[in-house]
């Protein structure tokens, strides 16, 4: 596989008539975990989950709409036993497959059957050094049985990735995760902010505050600075050694943007706008359709693939259109006047609704919070309505503008 | 199109002929920018020329608006995913064992 024709890469045809390249699958809600900060509460199965014939129907549903990569995802996609049956079907069609885990029951039986059936990547989360992780995954032994998975799937030829969560238990250790997860056979490494979503919108005083964005990216930017040295000391790609990334939820725009945004050595990426239902596809495992699979449930399901077809619901539902009909319109506060309102649109949809139950105005942006801090000014964000309790719930915060301490 | 600056480091619009986050007090990416060309230009040293085939390694990049890849969901995309695995090494012995299935 060359990099340019890597599944995700968007061809002529794609942005003519927008399609879901890219679909990550939910295709269970048990979970053998029951993370502290899980945005879909997951824990046991959904009672009405598809069946295996169902996710044989979803699956070629995909295959003629035109999907390339599918990332199966939960609670434990693992925790199928038709997980297998799947991953082949789906292989088979020439799509590529990956599983995004907790590892923690990514036993070698279980990497060898994966790997048998066509799965490609894993990804495999680890928020943290072990003391934050276990509390984060709410479940001692979490770090160390990820780690194995992510030691176990390096060995059999996966490429591993890690995704970390980012909040007030992790942001002041992201040096010494970089480390100890580069050395365990981690390729990318992508960061992502802990949103008010299911259990985290239980734990407020968990969620980093605007301001501490700009920290985030500036130490992420000095890690990646020092991987590219690293590599140029030992003479490899830099690709080879790890690259960092950010998760749709970090940025904007600022210095930092292009450093880590892109790859080293592949192509210059910059945020262009959430692309929910335009490019990518989230599956509830009860049929349920959104744009993305971080979207919460109940202002974002276009219908449900016992009652539609996939390409009525993607086609026909406005749900699922939002990005690909929206104007700036929309936009409200610092985003609605900000110089990259066009491009940007307030970046992630999923973090922005699960803040303020719309869309709109984000202030977790480093370019904002930049502007802001020129001022002599920050922004917080406070907690004013809880959570339901239902699997991607979520409550409402506000926005707190003030001036930034004297130090 | 979104063009980056090579003195702030930061992008602005095509249709802006001058950089309007520069100003004599904003040229906080200078050191940024050296290393990042620095790093960038470093994928030279890969073994194939197609590694920096298209690499918008330039201070003057230009990026679409419209992206070139779908979005970062689940498993980051892995470009060359072959070639990332040829120079695997084993992890050290400190990281944790546990037992097998």
């Amino acid at each position: 596989m060359t990099e340019k024709n890597t599944p995700r890469r968007l061809r002529p045809d794609d942005y003519q008539n927008p399609k879901p390249v890219y679909a990550v699958w939910e295709i269970t809600l048990r979970c053998d975990h029951a993370c502290a900060h899980c945005g879909s509460r997951a824990d046991k199965a959904r009672p009405n989950e598809l069946s295996t014939a169902e996710l044989i129907d979803v699956a070629d549903q995909l295959i003629r709409i035109g999907t390339r990569e599918v990332t199966l995802i939960g609670g434990e996609a693992y925790l199928r036993s038709d997980v297998y049956e799947l991953v082949e079907h789906l292989s088979k069609a020439g799509i590529y497959v990956a599983m995004q885990s907790g590892g923690l029951g990514l036993t070698e039986r279980r990497l060898k059957k994966l790997k048998k059936a066509g799965l490609r990547g894993i990804g495999i989360s680890i928020d943290g050094p072990e003391h934050a992780h276990d509390v984060l995954r709410d479940r001692p032994g979490s770090w160390k049985m990820g780690m194995k998975a992510i030691q176990r799937a390096s060995e059999l030829g996966f490429i591993v990735t890690s995704n970390t969560q980012i909040n007030q238990l992790t942001l002041p250790h992201l040096r010494e995760t970089s480390q100890f997860i580069r050395k365990a056979g981690v390729r990318v490494w992508r960061v992502q902010i802990t949103v008010p979503m299911g259990r985290a919108a239980d734990r407020p005083e968990w969620l980093l505050q605007p301001y501490q964005v700009l920290q985030l990216l500036d130490d992420l930017a000095q890690l990646k600075i020092e991987l590219l040295e690293l590599a140029h000391r030992k003479g490899v790609n830099p690709r080879r050694i790890m690259n960092i990334t950010m998760g749709n939820n970090v940025g904007y725009y600022g210095p930092h943007e292009h450093l880590l945004r892109s790859a080293p050595g592949v192509r210059a990426k910059v945020w262009s706008g959430c692309q929910a239902g335009k490019f990518t596809l989230g599956i509830e495992s009860d049929g349920r359709i959104k744009g993305c699979p971080s979207l919460p449930t109940a202002p974002y399901i276009g219908g449900n693939i016992r009652d539609l077809t996939l390409e009525q619901i993607w086609n026909d539902t406005p749900e699922l259109r939002f990005v690909r009909d929206r104007t700036t319109s929309e936009l409200w506060g610092h985003c609605k006047t900000c110089y990259y309102s066009d491009v940007c649109r307030a970046g992630c949809s999923f973090t922005t609704h699960c803040f303020f139950n719309r869309r709109g105005n984000n202030p977790f942006c480093y370019f904002r919070a930049a502007n802001l801090r020129d001022e002599g000014k920050r922004e917080r964000v406070r907690q004013i309505q809880k959570a339901e309790g239902i699997p991607y719930d979520f409550g409402k915060f506000e926005i707190i503008e003030e001036d930034w301490p004297q130090t | 199109m979104l063009i980056l600056c090579k003195n702030c480091n930061q992008h602005h619009l095509s249709l802006d002929e001058q950089c309007p986050h520069c100003t004599p007090t904003k040229s906080h990416g200078t050191r940024i920018s050296s290393l990042l060309l620095l790093g960038l230009g470093l994928t030279a040293c890969g073994d194939k020329a197609s590694d920096t085939a298209d690499t918008a390694s330039s201070d003057t990049a230009s990026v679409p608006l419209e992206p070139a890849d779908a979005p970062e969901y689940g498993v980051e995309a892995v470009e060359n995913a072959e070639e990332l695995l040829l120079d695997y090494e084993a992890p050290p012995a400190s990281t944790p064992a546990v037992s097998k299935e």
